[in-house]
């Protein structure tokens, strides 16, 4: 109680906690605007480069951190939206706005698909049923070369920017690439925030955390899972149509098992079931074996970042099970605690109606109150208890 | 003429189908106490050739080479058994799926890291020339597929009887199958499930350095072979040894004659005809053709 004391105490939905939170936002929004004119294009495209790692981290936390279906398929998905734009921009001339968005409803239907098979079983099986689909993804690329240019690649997918004075100097693409990358995780992001905060998040965590008992409170199983790995394919290949245009070449070997891994390692590391930790996580993995690369020019310097991920998978989910989002979400209740707003007062003469069939209710086991007011708290107890896990 | 080269194409998908069939039997071992898919368990295999290989590389013979990979294997299968997997607990196949993607990371990283990223040949067991065969009707066994196909069997021949007949093999099945009770009786259930790890770590251990001289060693050899595994063990059943080697043959030998005989799927979509058939079992009949039948179909 007494480290209570000393901690800044802020109170939901007060204007300080509104202001900290639009603070939080702009201060995003103007990193955002201020990096083009900080950073050289290069590092601009490198954190072009991890903004969509970042994206595919986010739609993989969908399904794997809040639906709780681990998937070992998600570069296919990543790799099928890149291809989509691929094969659609390069060979049919389709113009790439559109191709990103026929890209995002394959990859839906694709993720339907799966998730079907992926509904009638558990725990290590759900893993195989994702990791075959993963794996099959390459070989079909390779097999139809004809359209996908096989295991030599696609080359020359580009998307033009716009025809603005911002995009019009010498690094005018490295510009356009920087903000397509931006717009999509921002995009990714709301996408999975507004899914997630409400009754269909709701159910979401319910069927994760006790399927039976959120199917007899009438969560829609099928519907609900179904939904959550087809909107998590789409936000993947989008990330992947987007590293299509960014990367301008395509092979089968960049969509591999260990890239799945890796988009996993984002997960776990920038923290599972947690908004932001994903983004973290995705410029973790694109970051580290750069930064490894660019320290060390020996020749296990990509492996180094391999046995770093590694390493930190295990420790995590033996000490720090909510990543480094929880890590520093502890950090910050040691200083800053927000509370929630009070309940706002009922009227008295409202209050001693509810109240008093209640009390007698109690006591004298005989009589037939009014429930109402108890079924409703139950309610909302309920629905409390399964976010909080 | 035509017949022989069905022959050869069989005994080809044999000889493919033994070396998943092998790998399957290592992810059986650790599945059937720890409910664990080991999907590291290549990655493992591949370290303890490099140990064989470093070993050999230094003057030690070939065999006692390989018997010390086998039994750095099997030591460090106990070592992942005690420290990471058991303290998480008999139902955590998520948190224990992900320690297994944190191994595969780290030791695939781990091996390039100290031997590089190139590929290295490795000496053969038994003669591996050009003119090194038995010929079978007219059909070209080699010795060195013929080594591997017979110490499967006897592989799967000793832990046929070790499971069947002997005391500890009873208790390991009793572990698997009902680890309360089991541990009611005196089984000691977390050492049982400690030895299915020591050889799943030794079966993986041995397997390497008799594929290595044909696929050469490298830090990338186990890549597909981990997959063809886990098809194999899918369709014999989890849990079941002699299905993990009849699941391997059968796969190795429909991907090979699917491979040959269907024009459309040609060598390419060979790795996909065994993920159909993964696909496949898992919405049939998920607990495998020899497997017990645990998982809930919802």
């Amino acid at each position: 109680m007494t480290s209570a004391k000393q901690r800044l105490v802020i109170v939901e939905g007060s204007a300080l906690h509104l202001g900290l939170r639009i603070a939080g936002a702009l201060a995003i929004i103007a990193t955002a605007f201020a990096l083009p004119y900080v950073l050289e294009p290069f590092r601009l495209s490198q954190i072009a480069g991890a903004c969509v790692y970042a994206m595919a981290v986010v739609g993989l936390n969908l399904l794997a951190g809040f639906g709780g279906q681990i998937s070992l398929g998600h570069a296919a998905f990543f790799g099928l939206g890149a291809y989509t734009t691929g094969v659609l921009t390069t060979g049919y001339g389709v113009d790439p706005a559109l191709s990103f968005l026929v890209g995002i409803v394959v990859c839906f239907a694709v993720g339907v698909i799966v998730a079907f098979p992926a509904l009638r079983l558990r725990g290590i099986y759900v893993a195989l049923v994702t990791l075959a689909v993963g794996l099959i993804f390459p070989t079909l690329v390779i097999r139809f070369a004809d359209l996908t240019g096989g295991s030599t690649g696609l080359f020359g997918v580009t998307y033009q920017p716009p025809d603005l004075a911002y995009f019009s100097g010498f690094n005018g693409r490295v510009y356009w690439n920087y903000w397509l990358a931006v717009a999509g995780l921002a995009l990714a992001c709301l996408v999975v925030r507004n899914l997630m905060n409400g009754r269909f998040g709701r159910s979401v965590i319910a069927l994760r955390d006790n399927e039976t008992a959120a199917v007899i409170m009438g969560v829609n199983r099928t519907g609900t899972r179904v939904v959550v790995f087809g909107t998590s394919a789409s936000i993947a290949g989008l990330a992947g149509s987007l590293f299509a245009v960014s990367s301008g070449l395509l092979t089968p070997l960049s969509f591999s098992l260990l890239l799945t891994l890796y988009f996993l390692a984002g997960m776990i590391i920038g923290g599972a079931s947690s908004f932001w930790g994903p983004v973290l996580g995705g410029f973790l993995i694109y970051f580290v074996p750069v930064w490894s690369a660019e320290l060390s020019s020996i020749n296990g310097s990509q492996n180094l970042a391999g046995v770093v991920f590694g390493v930190i998978i295990i420790l995590i989910t033996f000490f720090l099970r909510s990543g480094l989002a929880g890590l520093v979400r502890t950090l910050l209740g040691l200083v800053v605690r927000v509370e929630p707003r009070m309940p706002v007062a009922v009227p008295s003469a409202a209050r001693a109606s509810l109240s008093e069939p209640r009390l007698t209710e109690r006591h004298h086991l005989s009589a037939p109150a009014d429930d109402r007011p108890e079924l409703d708290r139950s309610g909302v107890g309920s629905t409390d208890a399964a976010r909080n896990h | 003429m035509e017949f022989e080269l069905f022959l050869t194409r069989l005994v080809q998908g044999i000889n493919n189908g033994a070396i998943y069939a092998f790998l399957a039997l290592a992810l059986v071992c650790t599945y059937r106490g720890s409910k664990a898919l080991n999907l590291a368990q290549g990655e493992l295999a591949m370290i303890c050739t490099f140990v064989s290989w470093s070993l050999a590389a230094n003057g030690v013979p070939l065999p006692l080479a390989i018997l010390g990979g086998v039994v750095v294997g099997g030591l460090s299968g106990a070592a992942i058994e005690r420290t990471l997997i058991r303290p998480l607990g008999r139902d955590a196949h998520y948190s224990v799926l992900l320690v297994c993607v944190g191994l595969f990371l780290a030791i695939n990283a781990l091996a390039g890291f100290i031997w590089g990223g190139d590929p290295q040949s490795f000496p053969a067991v038994v003669p591996d020339a050009p003119d090194d065969f038995v010929p079978v009707m007219g059909v070209r066994l080699r010795y060195q597929q013929l080594v591997i196909l017979v110490v499967l069997l006897v592989l799967v021949a000793a832990l046929y009887a070790v499971f069947r007949y002997t005391r500890f093999g009873l208790s390991m099945r009793a572990a698997a199958s009902n680890p309360d009770s089991a541990s009611l009786v005196g089984v000691r259930v977390n050492r049982v499930n400690a030895w299915g790890w020591v050889l799943a770590g030794a079966v993986g251990a041995l397997l390497g350095p008799l594929i290595a001289p044909s696929t050469t060693l490298s830090t990338s050899m186990f890549f597909t072979f981990i997959i063809y595994a886990c098809a194999a063990a899918t369709v014999g059943g989890f849990d079941s040894p002699i299905g993990a080697v009849i699941g391997g043959l059968f796969i190795g030998v429909t991907e090979n004659l699917v491979a040959s005989y269907v024009g459309f799927i040609g060598d390419s979509l060979k790795l996909t005809v065994a993920l159909v058939i993964l696909l496949v079992v898992l919405m049939v009949k998920p607990s495998g053709l020899l497997g017990t039948r645990e998982v809930e179909r919802v």
